[in-house]
């Protein structure tokens, strides 16, 4: 398998503050990875360099191509960001601001009003685009950063917390497109967020704690340390908790994440 | 502590924000906000919009022209994003600067801000530290510190939970008992989990359509599957399991505590 982020040996520290030591790890073409951790584990800053909001001294291969490097443009075309940084929208009108993405690939005009039609009946968010930004709610606007991470299709999708301030159906609705993107499309998906719960529809989960991996694999064996995971101040998923819970008791032998499915399993 | 809104509408760009909001809460209590302009209900309780048509009260206070500077100082709003006066702001300057705005006595200063520290959980050794630098629980815990100097009776927070990991968020909600039961502070906070709005709040208020639609007991509006779907908010989790064992004939309570429902669940399988 390919590996379409690479990070090697990377060095990282605030004035006198160190995050990273020699700290590697890698992507695979078309997988669907989460990173967790705790406050303060070195998520952000790892978004941050991942992101080349950070200098990483050509340490991270993204999309092939060191992002120090100089076809910058070029990397960033391939990538979609949801990022936790307040993001400045760069203009006033919801529609303007999609065409950004799209203008940086010289998309003639006809085909990026398809394409932002599109994208936003994906996302049910249609009413916004007649909309100004500064107006739009919380969760309308975290709608239009996933809109902006998608729209230009790009291979990699990098998400710091892209659920953030959504209500549990939005959050559902985003969570499926992801998935769709993941396997339909192949995009490759990294997704860091503190809560477990959003980590679940990846192939795989790695741990962080003070800027090292604690633990990593698929999400639900992961999950099995919820002992450790909870002294690290991570929170089991609601029902990966209930079911490991029912599972001591043993009146339940497997987690079942559905919850219509755990009740007839539990009274047949 | 009474909080009093009368025919509250928030009008800008030819549409209504908020429309004809009547709301009345009584403090000391720990109430949720759950909807739409949740942000924008909590900025007009925080008084920072004058042009707003309706009556904003907080006991006897109501907020006008006259009265803003006073009223501000009974309310705190916990913005979710922290701004800082400057990027490079040290805790010792930030309070500074509110102790200059609020002209407090600066003999008072330095123990009226240890004092608000201490409630919060954070020690004199933050005071020189870049705001920057904090963690993102620290950071919460310092907002609420600085906005308790003014001694508010209400304290507001928006979304405070959502950048927070496990371990933190139960910090905050260790301290919003703490001010409640032994501050006597109103604590309102605007979140669209229902899950930590059911097993933590007293009472919740719902938003729809630009106005406050309910008020109520948040166990009775939790527990009502119906009222839940008319108004779109999702089921509490641990209430949802009750639900639907119910439609398996099996009885069990509604729950606040994972640790309960397991219990419960053992009697009956």
């Amino acid at each position: 398998m390919e590996k379409i982020i690479r990070v090697e040996h990377l060095d990282f520290h605030y004035q006198n503050h160190i995050i990273f030591t020699d700290f590697s790890f890698s992507v695979d073409e078309g997988s669907y990875i989460a990173i967790s951790g705790p406050n303060e584990s070195g998520k952000t800053t790892l978004m941050r360099l991942l992101t080349g909001y950070l200098p990483s001294k050509n340490k991270i291969v993204i999309g092939y191509q060191y992002i120090d490097s100089s076809q910058k443009e070029e990397i960033f075309s391939k990538l979609g960001i949801v990022s936790n940084e307040e993001r400045s929208f760069l203009y006033e009108s919801v529609y303007r601001e999609l065409c950004f993405p799209l203008e940086n690939l010289n998309m003639p005009k006809d085909q990026m009003e398809k394409r932002i039609i599109e994208t936003c009946q994906k996302l049910q968010i249609t009413n916004l685009l007649d909309k100004k930004i500064q107006d739009l709610t919380k969760s309308q606007k975290q709608k239009l950063k996933i809109a902006l991470a998608i729209i230009h299709h790009p291979a990699i999708l990098l998400l710091d917390q892209p659920f953030r301030n959504l209500n549990r159906q939005d959050t559902i609705d985003i969570k499926r497109i992801l998935k769709e993107l993941n396997q339909q499309e192949h995009v490759t998906i990294l997704l860091f967020s503190q809560n477990l719960e959003d980590t679940l529809d990846a192939d795989y989960l790695y741990i962080l704690y003070r800027g090292k991996w604690l633990m990593e694999g698929k999400p639900l064996v992961v999950m099995r340390e919820d002992k450790l995971l909870n002294r690290i101040g991570l929170k089991l998923p609601f029902m990966v908790d209930l079911s490991l819970k029912l599972e001591f008791y043993e009146v339940l032998d497997e987690i079942i994440l559905d919850m219509e499915r755990m009740v007839n399993t539990l009274w047949k | 502590m009474e909080i009093k809104l009368e025919n509250v509408s928030y009008r800008y760009k030819l549409k209504y924000w908020l429309k004809k909001v009547n709301l009345n809460l009584h403090g000391p209590d720990i109430i949720g906000i759950i909807g739409d302009q949740k942000t924008l209900l909590l900025e007009i309780l925080d008084g920072r919009h004058l042009d707003i048509s309706g009556t904003v009260k907080i006991g006897n206070m109501v907020l006008n022209d006259d009265t803003k500077e006073r009223f501000r100082r009974k309310v705190a709003l916990i913005e979710q994003e922290y701004h800082p006066f400057t990027p490079l702001s040290t805790v010792e300057e930030e309070a500074d600067y509110i102790f200059h705005a609020l002209e407090m006595d600066a003999k008072k200063k330095k123990t009226k801000l240890l004092e608000a520290l201490k409630i919060v959980g954070l020690k004199e050794n933050v005071l020189p530290r870049f705001v920057q630098s904090l963690s993102s629980g620290e950071k919460k815990r310092l907002q609420i510190a600085l906005g308790l100097l003014s001694q508010p009776k209400v304290l507001l927070f928006d979304e405070p939970m959502v950048d927070l990991d496990s371990a933190n968020q139960k910090k905050l909600l260790r301290l919003w008992k703490i001010l409640r039961e032994k501050y006597k502070k109103t604590i309102l906070i605007s979140s669209n989990d229902t899950d930590l709005l059911y097993e933590n709040v007293n009472r919740c208020v719902v938003l729809q359509n630009h106005t406050v639609v309910l008020n109520e007991v948040s166990d009775t509006l939790f527990q009502d599957a119906n009222t839940l779907a008319t108004y779109h908010i999702a089921i509490p989790r641990l209430v949802q399991f009750t639900l639907l064992a119910k439609e398996k004939g099996i009885r069990l309570f509604y729950h606040k505590d994972i640790r309960d429902i397991i219990k419960d669940i053992y009697k009956h399988v």
